[in-house]
């Protein structure tokens, strides 16, 4: 386990005195070993335990857990692919993901507290400068918008854990809560989660932030590093299920709401790559849906949602880049005919596209499945939103498919020729999206979910 | 066995769709044909197969495909499979020329292994599967022709208009593993209504009823084969033959049959209307189907699932005859249009062919569409509404279909064009098959029919005729003006979201606008005179000291 | 005995040297020796002729500060190096003694004595880098201010030893207003020169007027002897007579925080943005005192001194006598210059609390201190937190932002003592032991 972390951390403290031109060979090694690890080194019940700062709440405690595993699974093969389908990726931006990578890792891996706090934020800094460098002309804006919110989530979540330290409960593992206590740290961290999963109307540092970034920023952002906010939910629940009890339909309610919300927003891009973002706002409100229930139904299903959108996401966000460098634009409009130009690139964004409409076979149908069932099973009421959402979800996507399917290339500013190879490398995402839709009964059945027989 | 059944065209077929290799032809008709001929095998030597996989359990409940065949099973996969056979043979010379070829007949193998998934599914899962990767495979069939901006308009809707009812299915199928409702008899048994409502909607919306019948019109912008496959045995079939296999939970659902009789009747009455109004020949068609529909929905809201399998059946083969046939004539005529479309048969094809597929739509002998408008007729005139509806609708279906007839009769000059084998052969078969299923009727036995009785509905075939063939007004029917609308709706709906959003980010500038009025404040304080900031702090000293005194 | 005496002694050996003009290096390498020796000297237990007894505070923790004050004035020794002449050295070890003496003692009087000495040997320093007439100003504006507060100071002792009878500092609990007053009074003085709210008026100017050496011992030397000074009244109970010290001491600690950091955000220059970013600092030390948590307090201000030193240590080597904007600093990783832009990142870093850093620790320990406390304060007290990254980051981003290789520039290649703090903040950050023995055995 330790091993796990000392890879990406070796490789932080090597990259300053490599070559540039080592650079990326060696962030692909990097990815490559640390992904299997995380497939065949780490294994369910796995854990460390060491003592560092006690007086202050701070140990290391680490774990394994059904829930944890499958999201460092995610970690490592978003990582992979940015890692190989970066040509040229340069030294400071390959540093700062990979110091992303380990923080997200330590947030998966936490089992203490301050733990998960010190991981979720050591993933902020990196996103900051990396927007803030390589982003497009508003980039200064966007980095500025992700750091505030990124600050006062993280800050809630510091006060909430603070809450609990104070009162000697330093792990996830304890269970005894006061009751009183509950709410209040509840509370505070609600605000976390409304603003990092995110939930409407704090979502607005999103959209930006992805409009801006660079596409491997956008991969690991929305790929990985949008689901540690909604791990620490699963990871808080056991110690404040009572408080989850209570607020549940509300949150649901607010999750709905966002997932109507972010379903429309999406259609109502004219960007491609906004479309992506704000998909993933309404795939996030499902995520909170199926968690604020606290059962393990819904659990599992904000699991899956949750790397089914991991794949997906990142994968269309890589395909939009790939017709940035064809068309020379994002415009969803200008996409009119591409199919003539990149047969290989339309089925990707297809796939990417089926995906987000819910199409069995592809990796966020089970996920979504599970949200229907857990909302028909504790509060069918939010129904009334999920279902036009859904709507809007496929006529979001329904209207980028009839332009990138369609019509005939009125667009041609750029002569890059199509470059197969890296067309091709959509399917380091794209065939686990669908591998794990189409039997995700194996995945889970590794993840120690039970039910195979 | 059942699952490598299933499973063999759809991975196949999804193969083809995305890589193009050559031989891929002949290895979609072996396919096709093997289909073909082990669902025939299965339907003369009857076994019993059962195949079940665990596709998830999720919090404890078990998610399964499940596939089991049964007597209607085999029936109806025995249906879609000849068909498909059928349809790969006819787009071999429909698309002789053209390079997509692998692809589109990778589309309709998929397609059709996606019905097999919900003919042969043994719970809703299962079924839902097969109905929602039919989506997809209709959406790719409907938009083949991707220079056009009628086929992009007709899948991008066709899809989105049939999403509305999947995701109704969707809830149904939640509900019942929910439920652990997992086999069609467990829902069958003790479903609840909600199953049955979401059940019909879903149906509504894939088959063309009610509001949602203009997508299978505007779907006339596809190639022939596929219209063809989709109207006859797979897709808009796919809802009767679903709402037959449930026909015990809806008889216990209170007001679900009424509400099919309903939706099926009008949805009948003003879709043949829409025929009659038509000047196309693809949608003539695919209005006449809508009707048909409407009238097995009819039948089953009747009470009378064997009535509707029986259109069914019937429906599958004159309606796939009468668009091989239509293909060929456009193809000769080089156009659509019904006024165009005049000596594009020889006299044998029109003969042989067309009227075999057009006596078979209005219900006249001798073919199976005799039969079952008979049995239909019978089932209605147990009432007197009912009667009078099914009269109305032998009337129009014999008015549209003398339009058919009329357009296509041949004239003196024999056609220009030559067509290939491929689309012929299959159009001779299939129209031996619609005069077979005039003496033989798979599943059901047909209660004997007294050649005396039928008078009423002949009489109104007649009379129907007698005014199709005159009529040249258009009924401006079913047309899709609801569509657009919900489309811009829609549309608006999310610009409004977009407005609150920017809305939003101006709420955010007003709190940063107040930071930096702190900001200025606090710069303020540093301006770098000594006098103020020795008074500042003067002044600050003997607040503390004063507010310290004064407890 | 012999530590003091050795105090003593230490500056006026480097007058004398002063006076024979001996090299350069003789006067440095004195003083870091006298510093190191007095360093183990006052780490080691000793006893004073009765005498002077009643002029030392019985308190443990005193070793604490000494030791606190020395390692400060050793580490501006180490970072300062290249700047010092033997004025300066002279300059530093007065204030240095000053220092020590104001912490250790528990007379009033003596502690009067040990803050001004402080403060001469500041106004030397201050004068003595001073090139420009900015310079002059700040010093002006910084003497006239550090007068006004001198003079609190004394109007302060007098109303207490008035009431008293006694200059020995002791617990106060009666309610007296002339005794209020004169606590108050002496309270400000001491919140004047940590620079804290509302007395921080003085910090922007003189920080950035001086030089950079001068704003290096500004920023720390006087801010630890103040901070340790009142952790040590503050938690002895010698304000206890105030009526509002607590919510005193809240309002002033978020104050700082709140003005510190609104201040420091969007500066344009980076010795101001960096005046007001020390501000904000001082408000955690403070907090903590509001619960009277003298551990945390302290921690916070071993972590401040070691920050600070490495901050402007790196950035006193980066910019010469210049004082950067965020456009200068792009690109000087590609320079000679890398390893101190590399300690200014991590310094920043520091500061901010970024993980894996003392800063992080320190941050925790002095928030960890008031959780027990209203909710509205911490709350603040954190998202004024989360409002600081704003600014450290801003300034942290150039360093990474592309730029055209410019070869031109004016930074001297090499390292100081500033990068060894930098692996301190970092290594203590990590491992928690020497921290944790501290706060065990001491505070």
């Amino acid at each position: 386990m330790l091993l796990y972390f000392l890879i990406p951390w070796m490789f932080l403290i090597l990259l300053p005195w490599l070559p540039q031109a080592k650079t990326r060979p060696l962030f692909i090694a990097m990815a490559l070993s640390d992904t299997l690890q995380a497939i065949f080194g780490l294994s369910l019940g796995q854990s460390f335990h060491g003592s560092w700062w006690p007086s202050l709440g701070l140990n290391i405690a680490l774990a394994v857990t059904p829930f944890s595993q499958p999201l460092l699974w995610l970690n490592g093969i978003v990582l992979l692919s940015i890692a190989c389908t970066n040509q040229s990726p340069s030294r400071d931006s390959v540093f700062w993901l990979s110091l992303a990578y380990s923080g997200v890792s330590l947030a998966f891996l936490s089992r203490n507290l301050l733990l998960y706090f010190l991981g979720f934020e050591i993933a902020v800094l990196p996103f900051y400068l990396l927007v803030r460098k390589e982003g497009g002309t508003d980039r200064r804006a966007a980095a500025l918008y992700f750091l505030a919110f990124s600050a006062i989530a993280g800050m809630f979540l510091l006060a909430a854990t603070l809450t609990l330290v104070v009162h000697h409960i330093t792990t996830f593992d304890s269970h005894v809560v006061p009751r009183t206590l509950q709410f209040s740290v509840y509370g505070l961290l609600l605000v976390m989660w409304a603003i990092k999963t995110p939930l409407w109307p704090f979502h607005l540092w999103l959209p930006r932030t992805h409009g801006e970034a660079s596409t491997p920023v956008s991969m690991y952002l929305s790929g990985v590093a949008l689901k540690v906010a909604p791990f620490g939910f699963l990871s808080f629940s056991s110690m404040l299920a009572p408080a989850i009890h209570h607020a549940s339909s509300l949150l649901a309610l607010w999750g709905a709401l966002t997932v109507l919300l972010g379903s429309l927003l999406a259609l109502g891009q004219t960007d491609l790559k906004q479309t992506v973002a704000q998909s993933s706002i309404a795939s996030m409100g499902y995520v909170l849906i199926a968690l604020s229930f606290g059962t393990s139904l819904g659990n599992q299903a904000a699991i899956l949602i949750m790397i089914g959108h991991g794949l997906a996401s990142p994968l269309l966000f890589l395909v939009t880049s790939r017709i940035y460098d064809l068309i020379g634009s994002r415009q969803i409009q200008d996409m009119t005919g591409l199919y003539q130009k990149s047969p290989a690139l339309v089925s990707w964004l297809t796939v990417g596209a089926f995906a987000y409409m819910g199409i069995p076979g592809l990796a966020l149908f089970p996920g979504e499945f599970g949200v229907v069932m857990v909302a028909l099973q504790r509060d069918p009421v939010i129904l009334y939103l999920i279902i036009p959402a859904m709507l809007f979800m496929a006529a979001t996507w329904l209207r980028v498919l009839a332009r990138v399917h369609f019509g005939h290339l009125t667009r041609s500013t750029s002569n890059v020729s199509s470059r197969t190879g890296s067309v091709w490398s959509a399917a380091w995402l794209g065939i686990p999206l669908i591998l794990i839709g189409i039997a995700p009964i194996w995945w889970t059945h590794i993840w120690n979910w039970g039910g195979l027989k | 066995m059942l699952g490598f059944l299933i499973l063999t065209p759809l991975i196949v077929g999804t193969l083809g769709i995305w890589v193009p290799f050559k031989k891929m032809s002949g290895v979609i008709f072996s396919i096709s044909a093997a289909l073909f001929a082990f669902c025939l095998q299965s339907v003369i030597y009857p076994s019993h197969q059962d195949s079940r996989w665990n596709f998830l359990t999720l919090g404890g409940y078990p998610i399964s495909l499940h596939w089991q065949s049964v007597p209607i099973a085999n029936w109806m996969a025995c249906l879609t499979t000849l068909i498909n056979l059928l349809a790969q043979v006819y787009s071999a010379g429909y698309f002789s020329h053209d390079a997509r070829r692998g692809y589109f007949q990778s589309v309709l193998l998929a397609f059709t292994g996606a019905m097999l998934c919900t003919v042969f599914g043994d719970n809703l899962f299962t079924q839902f599967v097969g109905w929602e990767l039919m989506g997809v495979g209709s959406y790719l069939l409907i938009g083949y022709f991707r220079g056009e901006t009628s086929a992009r308009y007709a899948a991008s809707k066709a899809m989105l208009v049939t999403r509305i009812g999947d995701v109704c299915f969707l809830i149904a199928v939640a509900l019942a593993v929910i439920h652990h409702d997992n086999t069609i008899t467990a829902i069958n048994l003790h479903g609840t209504a909600f199953i049955a409502w979401a059940l019909i909607g879903a149906v509504a919306a894939k088959s063309a009823q009610g509001p949602y019948a203009s997508w299978l019109v505007d779907a006339m912008a596809g190639p022939t084969p596929a219209s063809a496959l989709i109207h006859a045995a797979t897709m808009v079939a796919a809802g009767p033959y679903l709402l037959i296999r449930y026909t015990l939970l809806l008889h216990h659902t209170p007001g679900g049959l009424v509400t099919l009789m309903i939706l099926g009747g009008s949805t009948a009455v003003l879709a043949a209307m829409g025929a009659v109004g038509s000047q196309e020949i693809k949608k003539l068609l695919a209005f006449s189907t809508v009707s048909q529909l409407g009238m097995m929905i009819l039948a089953i809201g009747m009470g009378s699932p064997r009535t509707a399998w029986n259109l069914l059946v019937a429906h599958a083969f004159y309606k796939a005859l009468l668009f091989f046939v239509s293909g060929i004539a456009s193809y000769r005529a080089q156009s659509g249009l019904l006024s165009r479309m005049a000596g594009s048969l020889h006299r044998f094809e029109f003969s042989a062919l067309f009227m075999m597929g057009a006596l078979g739509m209005s219900g006249l002998p001798p073919t199976g569409g005799f039969l079952a408008k008979e049995a239909l007729y019978q089932t209605a005139s147990h009432g007197l509404d009912t009667l009078m509806l099914d009269l109305l609708l032998s009337f129009l279906g014999g008015a549209y279909t003398a339009k058919l007839v009329k357009a296509l009769i041949p004239v003196k000059a024999p056609p220009v064009h030559r067509t290939s084998y491929g689309m012929l052969i299959p159009s001779y078969i299939i129209s031996g098959l619609v005069l077979i299923n005039f003496f033989w009727h798979p599943w059901v036995s047909v209660r004997p029919i007294f050649i005396e009785q039928t008078w009423p509905s002949l009489l109104s075939i007649g009379l129907g005729a007698t005014v199709g063939a005159f009529w040249t007004i258009p009924f401006p029917l079913l047309t899709g003006v609801l569509y657009p609308a919900l489309w811009r709706r829609i549309n608006q709906l999310a610009g409004w979201t977009v407005w609150v959003d920017h809305t939003l980010v101006q709420g955010t500038l007003t709190i940063v606008t107040v930071i930096l009025w702190a900001n200025r404040l606090v710069r303020w304080g540093g301006s770098g005179r000594a006098q103020r900031y020795a008074l500042l702090s003067g002044i600050a000293l003997l607040a503390i000291v004063i507010w310290n005194i004064h407890v | 005995m012999t530590a003091w005496i050795v105090l003593g002694m230490v500056p006026i050996v480097l007058m004398v040297f002063e006076l024979l003009e001996v090299p350069k290096a003789l006067s440095l390498g004195t003083l870091a020796a006298g510093l190191a020796i007095l360093m183990v000297l006052f780490s080691q237990p000793h006893a004073v002729l009765p005498m002077y007894e009643h002029l030392l505070a019985p308190h443990q923790a005193i070793v604490i500060y000494q030791e606190l004050v020395l390692g400060t004035a050793l580490g501006l020794t180490g970072v300062l190096a290249p700047h010092q002449d033997r004025l300066a050295s002279t300059l530093l070890m007065m204030a240095t003694a000053g220092g020590v003496a104001a912490v250790s003692t528990n007379n009033w009087l003596m502690l009067f004595l040990g803050i001004e000495t402080v403060n001469v040997g500041l106004y030397g320093l201050a004068g003595h880098w001073s090139w420009t007439r900015i310079g002059d100003e700040a010093l002006i504006k910084y003497f006239i201010l550090g007068s006004l507060f001198t003079a609190a100071e004394v109007a302060g002792i007098g109303l207490i030893g008035g009431i008293h009878g006694t200059l020995t500092i002791g617990p106060s609990t009666t309610g007296h207003s002339v005794l209020i007053a004169g606590l108050t009074l002496m309270f400000s003085a001491l919140l004047f020169k940590m620079g804290s709210f509302p007395f921080h008026l003085w910090a922007p100017d003189t920080y950035e007027g001086t030089a950079w050496p001068a704003t290096t011992v500004i920023a720390t030397l006087p801010k630890i002897v103040a901070g340790s000074v009142l952790i040590h009244l503050t938690t002895s109970g010698v304000f206890n007579a105030l009526p509002h010290l607590t919510q005193g001491l809240e309002t002033i600690a978020v104050g700082t925080m709140i003005v510190g950091s609104l201040g420091a955000w969007r500066q344009r220059r980076l010795k101001r943005m960096l005046a007001y970013a020390a501000i904000a600092q001082v408000g955690y030390i403070l907090l903590p005192l509001s619960s009277r948590h003298m551990g945390a307090a302290s921690v916070y201000l071993l972590s401040y001194a070691l920050t600070s030193i490495a901050v402007f240590g790196a950035a006193s080597a980066l910019s010469g006598s210049a004082n950067p904007t965020r456009l200068d600093l792009v690109g000087v990783l590609d320079t000679g210059g890398r390893w101190f832009a590399a300690t200014l990142i991590v310094a920043l870093a520091g500061f901010a609390g970024f993980p894996f850093t003392l800063g992080m620790a320190a941050k925790l320990y002095s928030i960890e201190a008031v959780m027990h406390d209203s909710p509205v304060l911490w709350l603040t007290a954190l998202l004024v937190t989360g409002f600081t990254f704003l600014y450290y980051f801003r300034w942290i981003y150039p360093f990474f932002a592309q730029s055209p290789k410019t070869d031109d520039s004016t930074v001297s290649p090499g390292i100081n003592t500033s990068q060894l703090f930098a692996l301190l903040i970092v290594g203590l950050g990590i491992w928690s032991y020497p921290l944790a023995w501290l706060t065990q055995n001491f505070l």
